[in-house]
């Protein structure tokens, strides 16, 4: 992990460097550069620093450390008058330095320490590191995500349900004469209580019962780390687990495993044999709430005021992102608006960036928070896990009751 | 490393980068590749700038001020190995004072976030140069900085009551006035307005602020030919109404934001774009007088019906000198500025001297100011096309001058305008220069080798 490493030969996927203009307009727009205001911590400081790396023949740990300080929010993209998309020559440039290697393995190593002089906090740690070991499977994200130093901030380690949803239901099959799968990603499958409930009962609304097939990672935490192969390792199995039958939709509640899929799958797979079934899946991943507003579904919110935390994933890459917004103002709900600063301003997770760089990423959360609770809601709906972990974990760390969910009614 | 640790004694450890990978950020501005600086510094308060400057002094270091490095023409980029004293730090909006239209701004206050933020309390802060959403008003005033409202309102000179200022020996000064007008001793202030980090470190401004404008209207102007719409820009400042804004873009500047979020301009064709503001009736009387004027001058005339209309207008002026990378890999970016009454010689000039050195050029820019954006375009791997451009440019300056006008009217000298000052003025008055900036930084510290022969 330490030691330098020359850049792959094939520098053809940084080719849009050379469309970067120097302008400077990413800086005012990146979460990260708005706290500490270096330069290196803005899009154009990061393409400096790859631009430097390819022309010196050599990655730095220091480059490593660099480029995990990104969000991959894409704010800096959005704003980007020469259209240069930052995110993917990061996560590029994260995956050519090698950055994910060291990172796989973080929980297990964690586990293997002797026992002796440990803080209360570490101990903390490891009983939940001992949950992943059991509860996920190997290639999951969530193990990328719970890095030590985030505990070290004194954030706060979510309590695993005693029975996953996933647990429970694995293996069901698809009733009510539509071939729906549902993807529930690590975070709603084994982590978060409520989030598949809350799903099925929509879909009862309809008469439907979804599949729940075996599944393990859509590999989108291992992907945004620059752990490359693993990402492709847990692309080709997402796709054999949902290739055995053929589903009219496969539905995910989070729409950064939705979008990762629907985006990256079949470019992820396209130089193996499951290319063509990667490209007909990722056709039909659905962000649930996009799927359920077209469907006729919804929920019975009359007259409660929501705030909505749109993920960057559904803002920017996922198809039809802000459908939930139209969701739950079809099922009654007063969805407050909130200024187009604060709605696009990222929770401050990103992926593995919450367990690297866990003070920033609260510091970038609160804000977040801050502008949500503002508007007074009685319920904050996010749909991606990642974000509900974090949002939640700030909302405990500050004493704020409102709740917040990734499905509508708010149940914690 | 040495320097490293003095250094993070002023500004602590965080507020110090010495690695590679973070200096390969400080090499440059948005147009000028230099090397990268040995060090770059993020100072929190005035006091740890004059700590940064005393340490320079005292090891001889050259400084180089940094904004946001928003720059076209070198101001910000190191040449040596330098320190890179950056003021992003210091970005916060220290007082408003809403009776007297002022306000106490740090240097590192993002222009385009100040603005908003005085538009939430129904003030206005007029200067609008095209990089606001990234540059800042300290970089701003020590460029002095134009931009879109100049033509009514002037530039960031205009704007500015007092500065202060943390000079070569490390002293901090506050130069100018809290009031209307003021009389007493030297206008200082002015001096370091513009003066692009070689005479002082500006870490501190006071604006003057206006009531933000009730109403907006924007009116488009497309003209057959190009001459068409300088004539008619000039007809437009010799009539009773001053446009807030008034834009001038080419059929090939048009062409480039084409597929590029620019489609609100119809390609194949000129443009003038303007903005009146003030008073919803006194706007509406005067939107309808310039849109004559344009109509007299040989225009179709469109008026946005809504702001967000008129938003994807001035969006798409706004990312004319990225979409011109669309065209040719690179550009040359002067900002030549003649008197008004020259603006159509000067589009002319420009047109005639590209066809003789066969260079592809793109105008745009403040037809309202005579400041005209001249954009040669090139392929810098192209050695006879580099040759050819860089003729074009020195008849383009010559032109310039014999019209009257002046080299910058907005981006200043930097390193690529500087050899030629002595093109427009005098030995006497850079003489003059030399000397102002051997008693202001007498160990030349201060951005060694920019603006002055």
């Amino acid at each position: 992990m330490s030691a330098d490493c020359p850049p792959s030969p094939d520098v053809s996927r940084f080719a849009p460097l050379d469309k970067c203009v120097r302008c400077g307009s990413c800086r005012a727009a990146c979460p990260v550069f708005d706290l500490t205001r270096r330069e290196t911590d803005a899009a154009r400081g990061r393409l400096a620093r790859i631009r430097r790396a390819l022309a010196a023949g050599c990655w730095t740990a220091a480059d490593r450390e660099a480029l995990s300080r990104c969000l991959l929010c894409g704010r800096c993209a959005d704003v980007c008058k020469a259209g240069v998309e930052t995110t993917a020559l990061v996560q590029a440039a994260k995956e050519d330095a090698g950055c994910g290697d060291g990172l796989i393995g973080v929980v297990a190593e964690a586990l293997l320490a002797d026992d002796a002089g440990l803080s209360a906090a570490v101990r903390r740690y490891r009983r939940f590191a001992r949950w992943l070991t059991r509860a996920t499977p190997e290639a999951s994200g969530l193990r990328l995500r719970f890095a030590l130093p985030y505990l070290e901030a004194g954030r706060l380690l979510p309590e695993p349900p005693a029975i996953s949803y996933l647990d429970r239901w694995t293996g069901r099959p698809a009733q009510g004469g539509r071939k729906i799968a549902l993807f529930l990603g690590c975070g709603a499958g084994r982590l978060f209580a409520g989030v598949g409930e809350e799903l099925d009962r929509r879909l009862a609304t309809l008469g439907l019962t979804a599949a729940v097939p075996p599944q393990a990672c859509c590999g989108l935490a291992a992907w945004g780390v620059g752990a490359g192969q693993a990402a492709v390792a847990a692309a080709a199995a997402w796709v054999e687990a949902f290739s055995g039958e053929e589903w009219e939709a496969v539905l995910a509640p989070c729409a950064s495993c939705a979008a990762h899929l629907q985006r990256r799958l079949p470019a992820l797979l396209a130089r193996t044999p499951l290319a063509t079934t990667a490209k007909g899946l990722a056709a039909r991943v659905e962000d649930a709430h996009a799927w359920l507003l077209r469907e006729g579904g919804r929920d019975e919110l009359a007259g409660r005021r929501v705030a909505v935390h749109l993920p960057c994933h559904a803002r920017r890459d996922v198809r039809e992102g802000r459908a939930v917004i139209a969701f739950l103002r079809r099922s009654g709900a007063d969805v407050v608006e909130l200024p187009k600063e604060q709605d696009e301003l990222c929770c401050g997770m990103g992926g593995s960036f919450g367990a690297r760089h866990p003070r920033l990423a609260q510091r970038i959360g609160r804000r977040k928070l801050e502008a949500l609770l503002a508007a007074g809601p009685e319920l904050i709906v996010t749909t991606c896990s990642g974000c509900l972990w974090q949002l939640r974990d700030l909302a405990a760390s500050l004493g704020v009751a409102t709740p917040i969910a990734m499905t509508s009614t708010g149940r914690r | 490393m040495n320097l490293a640790k003095e250094l993070a004694a002023i500004v602590g450890a965080d507020g110090v980068l010495t690695e590679a990978g973070d200096l390969a950020a400080y090499a440059n501005d948005s147009r000028v590749e230099g090397v990268p600086p040995r060090a770059a510094v993020l100072p929190a308060d005035i006091a740890q700038v004059q700590a940064i400057v005393r340490w320079c002094a005292a090891r001889r270091t050259p400084l180089v001020p940094r904004g946001a490095g928003t720059g076209t023409v070198g101001g910000a980029t190191p040449v040596t190995a330098a320190i890179v004293l950056d003021l992003s730090r210091l970005n916060r909006i220290l007082a408003v004072d809403a009776d007297n239209r002022l306000a106490d701004v740090e240097a590192g206050v993002i222009t385009g976030e100040f603005q908003r933020a005085m538009e939430a309390q129904g003030l206005f802060y007029p200067p609008d140069p095209a990089s606001a959403d990234s540059s800042t008003l300290g970089g701003n005033a020590a460029t002095n900085a134009g931009g879109l409202r100049a033509v009514k309102y002037g530039v960031t000179a205009d704007w500015i009551a007092a500065l202060d200022v943390v000079l070569a020996d490390g002293q901090s000064i506050r130069a100018g006035v809290r009031t209307r007008k003021g009389a007493m001793g030297y206008d200082v202030a002015s001096l370091f307005v513009g003066s692009e980090g070689t005479l002082g470190v500006i870490t501190g401004l006071t604006v003057r602020l206006l009531p933000k404008p009730a109403s907006k209207e924007t009116v488009l102007g497309l003209f057959a030919e190009l001459r068409l719409a300088g004539e008619a820009a000039r007809q437009v400042l010799r009539g009773p109404v001053t446009p807030a804004a008034m834009e001038l873009m080419d059929a090939t500047a048009i062409a480039a934001t084409q597929g590029r979020g620019g489609d609100a301009l119809p390609p194949g064709r000129h443009a003038l774009l303007l903005d009146v503001d003030g008073q919803p009736d006194a706007v509406r009387a005067e939107a309808d007088v310039v849109a004559d004027i344009l109509r007299r001058s040989g225009a179709e005339v469109r008026r946005a019906r809504e702001r967000a209309e008129a938003e994807l207008l001035w969006s798409a002026r706004r990312s004319l000198s990225q979409a011109l990378y669309n065209l040719r890999p690179q550009r040359s970016a002067d900002d030549v500025t003649v008197p008004v009454s020259r603006l159509v010689e000067l589009i002319e000039g420009v047109a005639s001297l590209a066809r003789r050195e066969e260079v592809l050029q793109a105008c745009f820019g403040h037809a309202g100011d005579g400041n005209v954006h001249v954009n040669l375009l090139y392929d810098p791997a192209d050695a006879n096309e580099v040759a050819r451009v860089k003729r074009a440019r020195d008849e383009l300056f010559r032109l310039t001058l014999r019209l009257g006008g002046t080299l910058s009217g907005e981006h200043g000298v930097g390193l690529t305008k500087r050899p030629y000052l002595s093109w427009e003025q005098g030995p006497a008055l850079i003489d003059l220069q030399q000397r102002l900036k051997r008693t202001l930084d007498p160990l030349n510290i201060l951005n060694p080798g920019k603006v002055l022969p």
